[in-house]
C-alpha cells in the first residue's frame, strides 16, 4: 500500500533534518510565506490544483537556476552542485554541474560496440542537502544497501520492505539533458511538438520527431530564417533557425569532451547530433531535465524542455517574473501524484519527451502517458527494469519491484541501478 | 512533415553469406547498466532478432564515420571508424516493412541500398549500405 498523505509524518520528517546541512535553495523572493510548507504541498497534491501546484514548481526552477557567483564564475545555482560522477563513478571532486561530467563505464568493450538505443546525453547532479545525505550514509554502495535490506527501518508504503534513511526535506536531484551543437556552422535539434507526435507502439524517441531547427551559434542568426537541414535520415526543408542564446549552454572544453567521449551513451548521443566526437569549443545546450525536490516524503517532481514557442500552451503556464530570461524558452509540467488530477478517470500524466517520450507501450500506454511518481515509486533494490511505464497508483499483487523483502530507495532509480560495489 | 529517404532494395546474397559468416562471432553488448536508458532490441536480452549491418561512404567511395542509420523511426546504428555499422533488431523489424534512413552533418543523402539476406537462413539479415554526398 501506497503512502498516504500524512502530514503529521512530514513534519516529524522535517523536524528530524534539524542537524543537517542548512536549505541550499535559495528561495523566490515572491513566493509567499508558507507556500512551500509540507502541508501545503500535500493540500496541493490532495486537490489536485495544477495552477498552484506550477506556480510551486515554477519557482523552484526560479531558484536552482538563478545565477550565483562562484570562484569568480557565474552561473545557474544547479550548476554549483555534485555530478553522479562523484557519487557512483568514482570521480574524483572536481568542477561541479556538467562541467564536472566524470561518468565512466565500466563496459570498456563497449565503446566499439553498437545497440540501436536512441540515446541522450544526460547528466544527473545532486545538490549539497542530496549528496550530504547519500554519502554519510552509504548509500551510493551495493554492500550498504544489502546491508540495509536487512536491517532498514520498516517502510511504511510496501508492506515487507525496509527503505534508505529518509532524505532531508532540502534535497534536490536533477537530471539534466544535454545537446551538442557545433562550433561552427548549423546543428540540428528535433522539437517537441505535442500534437504532431501520435504515441507509437515502439516510443516516440527524438529521431521520430515531427519538426527540427537549426542552431545557429554564429551570432548572425536572423530568428525568421528558413533552412534546409537533415537529421536522423530524414530531410527537414523549412527549419527555424535558431541561436545559441535561446539556451542555457556551456563551452565544452578539452577535459570536457575526452570525458563525455569516454562514456559509450553520451559517444553515441554526440555521434547523432554531430557526426562527429566532441572537441573543445563546441558547445552543450540544455535542452530538458527532470526534477525531484525532497520536500515531502513522495517527493515533489518536476520536468521541462526547451521550445521555439514557449509561451504557447499548457506548459507554459504560471511562468514567475523572477525567472531569468533564457528560462522563459522551457516549458514545465509537474507531478504532486501518481494519479491528481486525474482526467477523464484516466491517472495524471507528466513525462519529458526527451527522457520518457522514447519509451515503448508495454500495455499500458507508452511514455507519453507516463508519470515521474507513478515510475519512482517503484525504484527498489536489487534493481529491477523501470520499464515497462505503469500507471496511476501501484499494483504490489503483479510488480516485483513492489514485492516483500526489498529495500526502497526513497523514489530514487539512480540508488539502485548504480550503487557502487 | 520530414520526407523520408527512398530507400532502393537488391539482392546480393552471395555477399551476405560472406558477411553472415563474419557476424558469427560478433559480440553485442548489453546496455542493461547504462544510465537511465533501455534498448528495445538488445540482444543479449532478447535471442534471435535480425542483424542490420552495412557501411557508409562518400560518393568518392571513401568510408564515413558518425553516419546516423536510422532502422524504422526509433532504432539508430552510427557508422564506426571503419564506415561500418552492425546491429541485432527486434524481429518485427523485417525489410520488407522497414523504412531505412542515413545522414551525417554536412553531407547530402543520395542512395541506400537494402539487401535482405537468404529468405529462410536460420539468422536473418539484412545489408543496407549508405551513400552521402559533401555539401561543406
Amino acid at each position: 500500500m501506497i503512502k498516504a498523505v500524512l502530514s503529521g509524518i512530514v513534519l516529524v520528517f522535517m523536524l528530524g533534518d534539524s542537524a543537517l546541512p542548512a536549505p541550499s535553495v535559495k528561495r523566490s523572493e515572491d513566493s509567499a510565506p508558507g507556500l512551500t510548507s509540507a502541508e501545503t504541498l500535500e493540500a496541493l497534491r490532495a486537490s489536485g490544483d495544477m495552477p498552484e501546484q506550477r506556480r510551486h514548481v515554477w519557482n523552484l526552477i526560479s531558484d536552482l537556476t538563478h545565477t550565483v557567483t562562484k570562484a569568480g564564475s557565474a552561473q545557474p545555482f544547479f550548476e554549483t552542485w555534485h555530478g553522479e560522477g562523484e557519487l557512483f563513478s568514482n570521480g574524483a571532486p572536481g568542477p561541479r554541474g556538467i562541467r564536472g561530467f566524470s561518468r565512466t563505464s565500466d563496459r570498456a568493450s563497449a565503446l566499439n560496440s553498437q545497440t540501436t538505443d536512441v540515446p541522450v546525453l544526460t547528466y544527473t547532479l545532486y545538490n549539497d542537502a542530496a549528496y550530504g545525505h547519500i554519502l554519510r550514509n552509504h548509500l551510493n554502495k551495493s554492500t550498504e544497501l544489502n546491508r540495509l535490506r536487512k536491517t532498514g527501518a520498516l517502510d511504511t508504503s510496501v508492506a515487507g520492505d525496509r527503505s534508505v534513511p529518509p532524505f532531508p526535506a532540502d534535497a534536490i536531484v536533477l537530471k539534466t539533458v544535454w545537446w551538442p551543437v557545433a562550433k561552427n556552422g548549423l546543428t540540428t535539434l528535433p522539437v517537441w511538438d505535442p500534437g504532431s507526435n501520435s504515441p507509437r507502439r515502439s516510443g516516440n524517441p527524438y529521431t521520430s520527431w515531427q519538426r527540427v531547427v537549426a542552431v545557429d551559434p554564429s551570432g548572425l542568426t536572423r530568428a525568421d530564417s528558413m533552412v534546409a537541414i537533415d537529421f536522423a535520415g530524414s530531410s527537414f526543408p523549412r527549419s527555424r533557425r535558431i541561436g545559441i542564446d535561446a539556451f542555457y549552454h556551456v563551452v565544452v572544453d578539452a577535459r570536457m569532451s575526452k570525458r563525455m567521449m569516454r562514456d559509450p551513451e553520451t559517444r553515441k548521443a554526440v555521434l547523432i547530433a554531430l557526426g562527429r566526437p566532441l572537441k573543445a569549443g563546441d558547445y552543450l545546450a540544455l535542452v530538458a531535465a527532470n526534477l525531484a525536490a525532497r520536500e515531502v516524503p513522495d517527493w515533489i517532481w518536476a520536468t521541462f524542455w526547451w521550445h521555439d514557442q514557449p509561451d504557447r500552451g499548457p506548459f507554459a503556464a504560471g511562468k514567475p517574473a523572477t525567472l531569468e530570461p533564457v528560462w522563459n524558452n522551457y516549458l514545465m509540467q509537474t507531478a504532486f501524484d501518481a494519479v491528481k488530477p486525474a482526467v477523464n478517470g484516466s491517472p495524471h500524466i507528466a513525462f519529458n519527451p526527451w527522457l520518457e517520450g522514447r519509451f515503448p507501450d508495454g500495455g499500458h500506454g507508452n511514455g507519453m502517458t507516463s508519470n515521474c511518481m507513478a515510475c519512482h515509486q517503484r525504484a527498489s533494490y536489487p534493481p529491477v527494469p523501470f520499464l515497462p511505464v505503469t500507471r496511476g497508483r501501484p499494483d504490489p499483487r503483479n510488480d516485483p519491484a513492489l514485492a516483500p523483502g526489498r529495500l526502497r530507495t526513497s523514489f530514487l532509480w539512480s540508488l539502485a541501478m548504480h550503487a557502487k560495489p | 512533415m520530414p520526407m523520408i529517404k527512398t530507400v532502393l532494395s537488391g539482392i546480393v546474397r552471395s555477399l551476405l553469406l560472406a558477411a553472415g559468416s563474419a557476424m558469427a562471432g560478433l559480440v553485442f553488448v548489453s546496455s542493461a547498466s547504462a544510465q537511465y536508458s533501455f534498448d528495445p532490441s538488445n540482444a543479449d536480452e532478447k535471442s534471435g532478432g535480425i542483424k542490420y549491418f552495412g557501411s557508409a561512404k562518400d560518393d568518392r567511395g571513401a568510408l564515413l564515420t558518425g553516419v546516423t542509420i536510422k532502422i524504422g523511426q526509433e532504432l539508430v546504428l552510427v557508422t564506426d571508424q571503419q564506415g561500418r555499422y552492425r546491429g541485432s533488431v527486434d524481429p518485427q523489424y523485417t525489410p520488407d516493412v522497414t523504412t531505412l534512413g542515413c545522414s551525417k552533418p554536412g553531407y547530402q543523402f543520395v542512395s541506400m541500398i537494402k539487401r535482405p539476406g537468404p529468405a529462410g537462413a536460420a539468422q536473418q539479415t539484412v545489408e543496407a549500405n549508405c551513400v552521402l554526398h559533401k555539401i561543406h
